[in-house]
Formats: structure tokens, sequence, C-alpha cells
């Protein structure tokens, strides 16, 4: 009976993909590498498509030429910051269908303010919330994004 | 006939002035005329004067410190009026050794005038540097501090491999110092704010019932799993609203209550933590009542100090990072209010908060808490 359940759980978190079928895509910008390897990992083990961008220049490029379901942004990287790219998406049109989480840990309610006045759908301080909620609330948002 | 100086007296003014040499301050000693009584080398070297301490003494000092106009005037409209209180000032020199800021502080009487000087050419810049420092090295180490909690919770978990107990065990307590570490870093920021008074505080008509009942139902929970009971005590009368900064205010009682079911006894024995809001003529007090391990006689003094950790509590290794008293006093000291408490070994302890009903007073800082 255990396992059982234990099958369930597993099918219910293979919930990454788009009622056609395919898998949903999430770009993260993020230039700790370790950080992107962990939650990569975790996301493609729930059944999501996941690339990777280092700078704010790559994730810009990623997100005109991938189409993502969902952003996740950290905001200080190099070259171009993570307010540059929610400007650039903004003024691109690009906000309107791409759900933007920035992951960031400056936790100052200015960093906060200024980055959903620009656009972002959610704010989390990374070191603030375990990789699970963080999984979490991915989930949710990129299952209820805009071009779903 | 020229007038005999008791010996007595002479004797008082040589040890006032052995006393003003050993002393740091730069200090000098005025009569009601302006005449310097005495002064130590300490306050000629920082007011850039090259007269002799011997040369000095029986000179009007608004004449010794003709290159500081602004100076003369404070002494001549503050300092000589013979009636006891403290003036303050803070001026330009420009002298032999360079420019720089000074601020000095005049303690009036009848006889005369005190005058203790400050060096502050750099003191807003080091404060600024420090806090800057500190914001940086705090962001800094956020980054590592996540990507250790994340790998470890992943391990724990199981996703990467079944594990046995005892690595589970041991991942665990991992988990625990750094979850640990990260807060030991948000407190560590938020007091370099407070402590600098650059924290912005922004008052709004708060509702301290409803923030109180917040955080008393967000704390049932895991009092419930340590066998303890919050008790909200609310008022008779109504309670208005008062212009507090929320977020601010938040944290006080968070701290107060998570310290409260944190420092109830045992596992197995039930406790209760009661929390109560009055309203008084001109304020309104907070207070937070346990059954706890209390604060032992010896250390009471300490209790609000910055790192403070009582014996008693290290033996129940409770985790705590000793800061949270200190953020509350902080907080509510910059808010108007006063924090006091009242505690007695293995009965348990009682802290309380006032705060103004006129509210607390806008501050424009650059920063809010992390």
């Amino acid at each position: 009976m255990a396992t059982g359940q234990m099958d369930i759980s597993r099918k219910s978190q293979a919930r990454g993909v788009k009622p056609s079928g395919a898998k949903k895509k999430i770009l993260y910008i993020e230039d700790e590498h370790a950080l992107s390897l962990v939650i990569g990992n975790k996301l493609r083990r729930h059944g999501f498509e996941v690339s990777l961008a280092i700078d704010g220049i790559e994730g810009m490029r990623k997100i005109e030429s991938e189409q993502p379901d969902l952003v996740l942004l950290d905001l200080i990287l190099p070259n171009k910051d993570g307010w540059e790219v929610l400007m650039e998406m903004r003024q691109k049109g690009l906000l309107k269908k791409i759900p933007v989480i920035v992951m960031s840990n400056l936790g100052q309610a200015s960093d906060i303010v200024r980055s959903t006045k620009l656009g972002a759908t959610d704010y989390i301080v990374k070191s603030d919330f375990s990789i699970s909620e963080v999984v979490e609330k991915i989930q949710k948002y990129a299952l209820s994004g805009r071009n779903s | 006939m020229p007038t005999r100086i008791n010996p007595r007296t002479k004797a008082l003014q040589n040890l006032f002035a052995a006393a003003l040499h050993t002393v740091e301050d730069a200090v000098v000693a005025i009569d009601p005329r302006a005449t310097i009584m005495s002064v130590n080398q300490q306050a000629l070297d920082l007011l850039n004067s090259d007269v002799s301490v011997k040369r000095a003494i029986g000179a009007d000092i608004r004449k010794l410190m003709s290159h500081a106009p602004s100076f003369a005037s404070f002494i001549t409209k503050k300092c000589l009026s013979r009636k006891r209180g403290i003036s303050e000032h803070v001026f330009d020199i420009d002298g032999a050794r360079g420019a720089g800021v000074v601020s000095v502080q005049g303690h009036i009487s009848p006889d005369g005038c005190v005058l203790l000087f400050e060096d502050v050419t750099n003191a807003g810049e080091t404060d600024k540097l420090k806090t800057e420092f500190v914001s940086m090295a705090s962001h800094q180490l956020r980054t590592p501090l996540t990507a250790i909690r994340w790998y470890i919770e992943e391990l724990y978990e199981g996703e990467i491999g079944a594990l046995t107990q005892e690595q589970k065990e041991y991942l665990r307590q991992a988990l625990e110092s750094n979850i640990r570490m990260i807060k030991l870093v948000k407190n560590l920021l938020n007091i370099s704010r407070l402590e600098d008074q650059r924290l912005t505080v922004n008052p709004e008509p708060t509702d301290m019932l409803r923030l109180i009942e917040d955080v008393v139902s967000e704390h049932r929970p895991l009092a419930k799993a340590k066998n303890c009971e919050i008790i909200f005590e609310k008022p008779g009368g109504r309670i208005p609203k008062i212009r507090l900064d929320p977020a601010l205010m938040r944290q006080v009682v968070v701290n107060l209550v998570s310290n409260a079911v944190k420092y109830s006894t045992g596992i197995n024995k039930p406790s209760e933590v009661h929390v109560r809001l009055e309203k008084r003529p001109v304020e309104i007090i907070v207070s937070v009542q346990d059954s706890g391990v209390g604060v032992p006689k010896g250390l009471q003094h300490r209790v609000f100090q910055k790192f403070f950790r009582a014996d008693n509590v290290f033996k129940m290794q409770a985790e705590g990072t000793g800061l949270g008293l200190y953020i509350a006093k902080l907080i509510v000291e910059t808010s108007g209010g006063r924090i006091w408490f009242d505690s007695e070994e293995n009965k348990g302890s009682t802290f309380s908060f006032s705060l103004p009903l006129k509210g607390s007073r806008y501050r424009k800082g650059e920063r809010t808490l992390a």
C-alpha cells in the first residue's frame, strides 16, 4: 500500500506537461552555477524542460529564441542585470506572454517594489525558501501560465 | 590687596589639571567671560592650536579660535549665560593641520562652561562605509548559504537516493546550522541598519490587535507541537489604529512570541504563553508572558545586549542568535516606545513594550528590514 501511494505522488509530480503533451519550458537566468544546477535538475525531475542562461544578455537572447513558458530571473547579473532584462521584456511586449519570477537575495522592500513595478509576477528571496517551496511556486506559475 | 588663594583650592586646581591630562576627551573650561581656566593638550591638538597649555590659560577662547568665527559666536551667544544647560554646535576648522569638522558640547553653569570637543570629520563617512560593507557582505554570504541549503535539502529528502537514518540525522544537523546562519546574516544586516539610523520608519494607521492576532495564529501550530498553548487576552475596550510601521511592529511581536514559545519548558510538560494588549492614557502596552526557564537574576542586566544568551538557555540547546531582543529594543525605541521585562528563573518571564498612542515619527532612511 505504501508503494501504491508512492506511485501516485511520483505521477502527480510529473505535472510540467502541457495539455498538448509537450513539456513546459522554464528558463532560469542565474550566474551562480550551484543554484541553477540544483534547481534545474529538480525541475527536470518534475517533468519540466529547463534552459539556463548565465547573464542578462544570454537570458534575453534565449527569452526571444526559445519563448519559454516561465522565466526565473536573478537580479545581480553580469553584463545586463535583472532589472534591465525586465525593462527590455516590457518594451518588447514579452511580459504579457511570459510570467517572470524574480529570484534574488536582495531582500529590501525597495528591490521588491521596483521589480514588481517593472512587471515581475512574484519575488522570491532565495535564502528564505526551501527548495521544495521554490519549486512549488514555480509549478504554480508555470501551470497557470499566461500562454497555457 | 592681592587675594590669597586658599592652599586647598590651589591643590584642587592642580588635581583638576592632572585629571584633564589623563582623559582622552578634548576638554576646555572657561569662566563666564570666556577666559580659559583649564585646558588639556588633547583640546589644543584637536583645535589646531600651536599655543602651549600654559599660554592658553588666561586667554579668551574666542581670540585663540579666531580662525573659526562660528565657534566664537557660539561661545558668546550660548555659553556665557550662566544658566545651567547643555548647548551643542558643529563647526569647520581650517588650521595648520588641515581642514576638519569639530563638534562641541558646552556644559554651562553659573561658574562658567566646560567644553567637550570631538573630531567628527570622518564620522559620517565611516558609518556609511560600515553599512555598505555589512550590506554587501551579507548579500554575498547569502548566495553560498542558499546553495548549501538547497543541496542539503535535496539529499535529506531522498531526491538523490535513499539514505540511512544516521545519514539523514547528520544532514538534518547540517541543515539546522545552515538555516541558523542564514538568520544570523539577516539579523546582522538589520542591526547594522537600525544602529546607523538608516532604517526607514514608515508609519501608517496600524491595527495592533489584528497584527498581534495574526502573529499569534501563525505561531500556534508550532507551539502546539511543543505542547504549548498561546492565549491572546484581548483588551476590553477598543484599541484605536495607531500610526506605526507595521513591518517593524510585526518583527517585535514575532521576536517576543517566538522567544516565549521557545523558552517554555519541556516537550512533555504542557505550557501556556499569554499575550496581552492594554490601552493606557497615552500609550498601549503589549506583554508576552511565559512560564518558561526565565532569566537568572545575575544575568538580567544583559538581556537586551547584542549576542547575549543566558547559560540556562545554552543548556536547553534552544537555537537562537542572541539578537532577537536586541533588535526588538532597537525597533521599539526607534518607534518612540519603551521595552522592559520581569523574570524569575524556572518560573518564567514577561516581556512588555509600550508604544505612544500618538504614533511613531516618520523617518526617511535608505533601508528597510531585510
